[in-house]
């Protein structure tokens, strides 16, 4: 009996969240997801049943989980629930402050949120996809798992080691396919200063404590004006998931490529990303855009781009635009610490998991204070809809009008 | 391919609640431009293409058409509620139309095409498209007109004046481009010299009807007539009246008509073109 207190010790010390540190190491709680026997009359310290950690539903599940699938298993926590962020529609449960989410909220296939985010259980082909020729979608539902690496990864918010059922096969961390999702996890450090930036890395969290993870607060963590966006270096590490300790506080795996963030996004919806795919033919000596750019064109302070007389963001200051309350939810990609300069990358315009606004596009009003950080201020048209507007006049000054 | 009518009707209930609306009768600018009514960040929508011709190749400048001419042209060719530029006309609207044939073999209208051409009575050749005389992107002036088309800067400080009668709210396009609602007061002659700056004679640049042996000023001030071409009104809003200026747009239409250089005829396709000269000039 022994032998078991001090088991249930050690795990109960284990459960302290660690900001963007959680599910992965000692912070990766078994008995989260899964449950040996299907039998749960109590939780570790013998107490009656912790609901947290519940078996849900009426028969044992694959894989041992407490759920029917990834996604319920997941949602059991990160729905409607105190114990982790509120990924999906309302935030409910305020382990996340209103409003503030940073990836926003998915939305579940076949409602009327579908066309707003990333949607469970969908089995359409991504819009972009295929990242490489010949490659078809199996058309199998979206889960979790696709983008986190449910047992963590070195990768911010997990991501990296995604599972994505192709024509090829399922790709797995384990497999002997092409592993896609492998060492291509977004790098994040953590910062004590607010609105800093360390563009050495993809992601920057605002932290209580710097150079690493908080304790005990960490929720606000997942906050938007909380993260910042930098490009990145680009500098592959060792290994992708040693279970070891760290190799220092707050040092993540760095990617074989810069704007990490783009490039996983690009994973799936690569018709999207990159040069290849952005820049038009060149005529004469102009060349265009033919998607919006991303990764790759900075924009430096009243300069126009460096290549050919991109005109589309002239006239307009970006520190002004992206050191400011717009640039807390319209989120630069920074090349520089001093946040003068910058490149556009899919999380600036659109969340993560999604929002309330069509495709996920955050849409400000450019009114001063931010209050709405997953789906911008602005107001909605009389019939409902949302002028796309909004989002594109925090950078391009056509049609302002403030 | 979806057209943005249902769009500009939203639009209109927008300029009507906006707290910052359009300059006076412009349409495209400001709250009432639409990002998406031309561009497309990455041509997929639910998977489809948003080019207004279908084509799933993304094109140029994030277009939602292979060029801007034809993004233009998607809405402004026969969409309800949008001015139509495709009808050769000799009085509604007042800008009249372009033929089918962009490229206008006949010259009866601005010539559009990806070549640069040298303007009648003009020294620099320009590259003619919507876009050349229209910022797309609108500004403060009339029908959102670039100060300079021909990029010489000839005209760039000329401010064109027009009073109009009615301000575009996205659904009253029959009211907003119609010649009764129209008053031009100043700046149309030396703006279109910015291209045709060689334009010499009796009719320019901006000369008043009273000052000429030549025109029968009594005729024009006092007798009923029929189609009265357009003036300009540099000192009242009242047509006839003693201030009245020939100008460009008093023989020509700006677009295209039916009939060679662009002439506008008081009687009509079925008349000769002299009854628009008669209404001067009747010796």
């Amino acid at each position: 009996m022994r032998k078991i207190h001090v088991a249930i010790a050690a795990l109960a010390f284990a459960g302290i969240a660690q900001a963007g540190e959680y599910h992965r190491l000692a912070q990766l709680r078994c008995s989260d997801c899964h449950t040996m026997h299907f039998s749960r009359q109590h939780a570790f310290d013998s107490t009656s049943a912790d609901p947290g950690w519940a078996v849900h539903s009426a028969t044992p599940n694959n894989q041992l989980l407490i759920e029917g699938g990834v996604n319920t298993t997941c949602l059991a926590c990160h729905d409607d629930s105190a114990n982790g962020p509120d990924v999906l529609e309302a935030n409910v449960g305020g382990y996340v402050a209103a409003g503030t989410r940073s990836a926003g909220h998915l939305n579940d296939a076949g409602t009327a949120d579908e066309f707003e985010g990333h949607s469970l259980d969908a089995t359409a082909t991504p819009p972009g996809f295929p990242w490489t020729a010949g490659v078809a979608w199996a058309g199998l539902p979206m889960e979790c798992e696709n983008c986190h690496a449910v047992h963590g990864s070195r990768a911010y918010r997990n991501l990296g080691l995604g599972r994505v059922a192709i024509s090829q096969g399922f790709l797995s961390s384990g497999g002997a396919t092409a592993q896609t999702f492998n060492n291509v996890g977004p790098t994040y450090t953590f910062t004590a200063t607010a609105g800093a930036v360390d563009p050495n890395y993809d992601v920057t969290i605002e932290s209580n404590s710097a150079g690493g993870p908080l304790n005990g607060t960490s929720a606000n963590t997942y906050e938007t004006a909380k993260i910042k966006f930098g490009k990145g270096a680009g500098n592959p590490t060792d290994g992708y998931f040693t279970g070891s300790s760290y190799v220092a506080q707050g040092v993540s795996q760095k990617t074989p490529v810069v704007n990490g963030m783009n490039e996983y996004c690009a994973k799936c919806h690569g018709a999207f990303h990159g040069s290849a795919n952005t820049l038009g033919t060149v005529v004469g000596t102009t060349q265009h855009y033919i998607r919006h750019p991303t990764t790759g064109v900075v924009r430096a302070s009243n300069t126009l781009f460096t290549t050919g007389a991109f005109t589309g963001v002239v006239g307009l200051d970006p520190a002004q635009a992206m050191d400011s309350a717009d640039g807390a939810v319209v989120r630069a990609v920074f090349t520089a610490a001093g946040k003068d300069t910058w490149e556009v990358g899919c999380l600036t315009c659109h969340k993560g998991h999604g929002n309330s606004r069509p495709y996920g596009l955050i849409l400000p009003d450019h009114q001063g204070a931010v209050a709405d950080y997953e789906n911008g201020d602005a107001a909605a048209l009389p019939d409902g809809s949302y002028s796309v507007r909004n989002l594109c006049v925090t950078c391009h000054s056509m049609g302002r009008s403030f | 391919m979806e057209r943005p009518a249902a769009r500009l009707l939203v639009s209109a209930a927008i300029a009507a609640l906006a707290a910052a609306p359009a300059g006076a009768g412009e349409w495209h600018r400001l709250g009432t431009l639409v990002c998406s009514d031309c561009h497309t960040m990455h041509n997929s929508r639910g998977g489809q293409p948003m080019r207004y011709d279908d084509s799933p190749l993304p094109s140029d400048w994030l277009l939602r058409a292979a060029g801007a001419d034809e993004v233009c042209l998607a809405c402004h060719s026969g969409t309800p509620g949008v001015p139509t530029v495709m009808a050769p006309s000799d009085f509604e609207p007042p800008g009249g139309g372009f033929p089918a044939d962009l490229s206008d073999p006949a010259s009866h209208a601005h010539a559009l095409g990806p070549d640069p051409i040298l303007p009648p009575d003009g020294d620099t050749a320009v590259v003619m498209g919507c876009t050349t005389c229209h910022d797309p992107h609108g500004n403060s002036r009339y029908r959102n007109l670039r100060p300079s088309p021909s990029g010489t800067g000839r005209a760039a400080g000329v401010t064109i004046s027009v009073a109009q009668a009615a301000t575009a709210n996205g659904v009253n396009a029959d009211e907003v481009y119609l010649r009764a609602n129209l008053t031009y007061r100043a700046g149309f002659a030396a703006w279109c010299m910015d291209c045709h700056n060689l334009v010499y004679g009796a009719h320019t640049p901006e000369v008043a009807l009273s000052s000429s042996d030549s025109v029968d000023l009594a005729h024009w001030l006092n007798d009923p007539i029929t189609n009265r071409v357009p003036v300009q009104n540099p000192s009242d809003l009242v047509v006839p009246s003693g201030d009245d200026q020939v100008f460009c747009l008093s023989c020509h239409k700006a677009h295209g008509s039916p009939h060679y250089r662009m002439q506008l005829w008081a009687d009509g396709e079925s008349g000769s073109g002299v009854a628009t000269c008669v209404q001067c000039h009747t010796k």
